[in-house]
């Protein structure tokens, strides 16, 4: 079962409805799913880009292997964050994105909630490389 | 071992006429050891003791002026030069990398940490009345000679300490290592774990396997000073290559091949990268730098390359590096050249043994591009290129790779790093693309009919740079601009590329003018 992981919680929240969130122009295209995070340890995952990067969006750019986020393994890299604990992270610069996780992860709470566009699966071959 | 004559006469040097003006006042304790044992040298502050210090040796370490940090190390420092030198128990197992990188990576870090680094080596080395001890503490010295030179108020005496120690076997060289760095600079990184290897077997000559593209390796000898540059030159020397412009060596670690900066020193670029593969998959700390790693040396930018011209760099380097993109299908290439470049394939692979003709159809995918592999039966593909490669029979294994590139010199997409992307920022284009980078270059290429959708010339991309998870470039100007963004992993060798590129033409072009490279 897909939403299932070893610790037996799913991985995504059923029944989310992105459009209590976003509005429509904000999501058009992506596949949004709000996911809960137990806090043990720490998080562990670290983001690029944010409203004045190239990218202008707050993107995963690495889980680290063991931490929480990987232990969840319902995030990966290349997932854009939206939202972390309902605090929206669309227009934020990337400085705000980090300071909201780290804040959301360190306060309290058991959970951390955080919306992502989950990334399409990749149709191109990245992994080698040739000079 | 006897003394001789020569060691008796000539007392060895201590810091003792330098801990009168620079050392702080020894604590409590010791000054009553002193007084009770009355024995020179044991509770002296620049020499020997059993004991780990509980505070920094130079008086300038306690100054209110001197940030917190800088005590905390210091109190540090000497615990891990006790058990490096055996003269401290250490209850958990630590690599001896661990060890010298808690003793040298601040120094490298501060510079007003270094001489007390180089006085708490120096006092352990004095009166140091175990041969153990004394030997590691001498491997120690030789490290940290390595690295940085003392200050100038530290450095005669510092000079005098090794001079008079001269039956030491790593006196000498400790001697000429400070004249060296002194002289090319600073390390950057700590010892790496080859280094601290090494002097740990007492081995003073380092050296490290190099590997070709050909599958070939050699072993050449790498010091603790010696740059990335020099050690270019010297492959290329070796392998009688014309110049070694546009080569560069290469570490192989994990899944990614990062290309070493030629003015770095070779250990610190390798730290440099172990260490980057660590912080970007952190595991478990000081297992990373146990990762495997190979060093590569290759042709990295494609400058200047027509085949025939340096017959060892066509044979050992740029048919190697070009078979395998070849194979991948990121050319244009037609059938009928399919069919002759195989030819020449399998007359590099396999000379004039052609027991291998009929088992073609089985190997296809190692003569032809992936994307022609079902353009013709196999049995077509086997007829037309036993045709194609019994017209090499005359040739060496040497003029078939020449051939080969000779052919594959026509395209455009010759000597070209592809990467496949998806790119954003062109709706015309899509959605998946090949980029290619190149001499001409960045170009935007169709991933199935292999056609050049646009050429960037160099000269044209004004901006760029990369994420984990992104490629991004602006082509022109504010007024009549345009960006390319593209998700990648290979962000980093996109950036790195381009950047070499723009240098060295930078540099071809300032060459012309005559102005300074």
């Amino acid at each position: 079962n897909m939403k299932q992981d070893k610790q037996g919680f799913q991985k995504y929240v059923e029944d989310f409805d992105p459009y209590s969130m976003f509005t429509p122009d904000q999501i058009i295209g992506k596949d949004v799913r709000l996911l809960r995070i137990k806090k043990e340890g720490s998080l562990d995952l670290a983001v690029e880009g944010g409203i004045d990067s190239p990218i202008g969006k707050i993107v995963v750019s690495a889980i680290y292997e063991d931490g929480a986020a990987d232990k969840h393994g319902g995030i990966v890299k290349g997932d854009e964050i939206l939202a972390v604990n309902g605090k929206i992270l669309i227009d934020s610069k990337l400085a705000e994105a980090q300071a909201t996780l780290a804040k959301a992860w360190n306060m309290g709470g058991d959970w951390i909630d955080l919306v992502i566009a989950a990334s399409p699966p990749k149709e191109y071959d990245d992994e080698m490389t040739f000079f | 071992e006897e003394p001789d004559e020569e060691d008796i006469k000539v007392k060895p040097y201590t810091l003792e006429e330098f801990s009168y003006e620079h050392f702080r006042t020894p604590e409590k304790e010791s000054i009553s050891k002193a007084v009770l044992q009355k024995s020179r040298g044991h509770s002296q502050l620049w020499a020997h003791s059993k004991e780990p210090l509980k505070q920094p040796l130079l008086k300038r370490m306690k100054l209110p002026i001197c940030l917190p940090k800088f005590l905390l190390f210091s109190l540090t420092a000497h615990l891990p030069i006790m058990k490096f030198m055996g003269d401290y128990p250490s209850k958990q197992a630590h690599s001896s990398v661990e060890v010298t990188d808690q003793i040298f990576v601040p120094a490298i870090q501060e510079e007003v940490l270094r001489d007390e680094i180089y006085c708490q080596i120096m006092k352990q080395l004095t009166e140091n009345r175990n041969r153990y001890s004394e030997t590691k503490g001498w491997q120690l010295l030789w490290l940290c000679t390595g690295l940085f030179p003392p200050s100038k108020s530290l450095l005669k005496h510092t000079q005098k300490f090794i001079e008079t120690r001269q039956k030491e076997t790593l006196a000498p060289g400790c001697r000429r290592r400070i004249q060296t760095v002194m002289r090319s600079g600073c390390r950057k990184w700590a010892p790496h774990p080859v280094e601290v290897e090494a002097i740990l077997q007492n081995n003073t000559k380092i050296s490290h396997k190099i590997f070709f593209p050909n599958e070939t390796e050699l072993t050449f000898d790498v010091g603790t000073n010696t740059k990335i540059q020099t050690l270019c030159q010297n492959i290329a020397s070796k392998l009688q290559l014309h110049s070694w412009e546009g080569f560069s060596l290469f570490v192989k670690i994990a899944d990614k091949v990062i290309s070493q900066n030629e003015a770095d020193y070779f250990f610190d670029s390798l730290r440099q990268v172990t260490d980057w593969n660590k912080r970007n998959r952190p595991g478990k700390d000081g297992a990373a730098l146990s990762v495997a790693y190979e060093v590569y040396f290759m042709r990295k930018l494609w400058l200047n390359v027509t085949p025939g011209k340096d017959v060892k760099a066509d044979t050992i380097f740029h048919y190697h590096q070009e078979l395998p993109k070849y194979l991948r299908g990121y050319h244009k290439c037609s059938k009928d050249e399919a069919v002759q470049l195989a030819g020449l394939i399998y007359k590099v692979r396999f000379n004039n043994d052609r027991t291998q003709l009929a088992a073609i159809p089985k190997i296809l995918k190692e003569l032809v591009p992936d994307n022609l592999l079902r353009a013709v039966a196999p049995d077509e593909w086997k007829k037309s290129i036993v045709a194609a490669y019994s017209k090499h029979e005359g040739k060496t294994v040497d003029e078939a790779k020449i051939a080969f590139l000779k052919m594959i010199h026509r395209w455009p997409t010759f000597g070209s790093a592809f990467f496949e992307v998806k790119q954003a920022s062109e709706p015309n284009f899509p959605e998946i693309v090949l980029i290619a980078i190149n001499k001409q270059g960045v170009s935007l290429i169709h991933q199935k009919t292999k056609d050049i959708l646009v050429v960037y010339p160099f000269n044209k991309i004004s901006n760029w740079s990369s994420g984990s998870t992104y490629f991004h470039m602006t082509i022109g100007n504010l007024v009549r601009g345009n960006r390319l963004l593209c998700e990648t992993s290979l962000g980093y060798k996109m950036d790195d590329l381009l950047t070499s590129y723009v240098r060295l033409l930078m540099n071809a072009v300032n060459k012309q003018k005559n102005l300074p490279a």
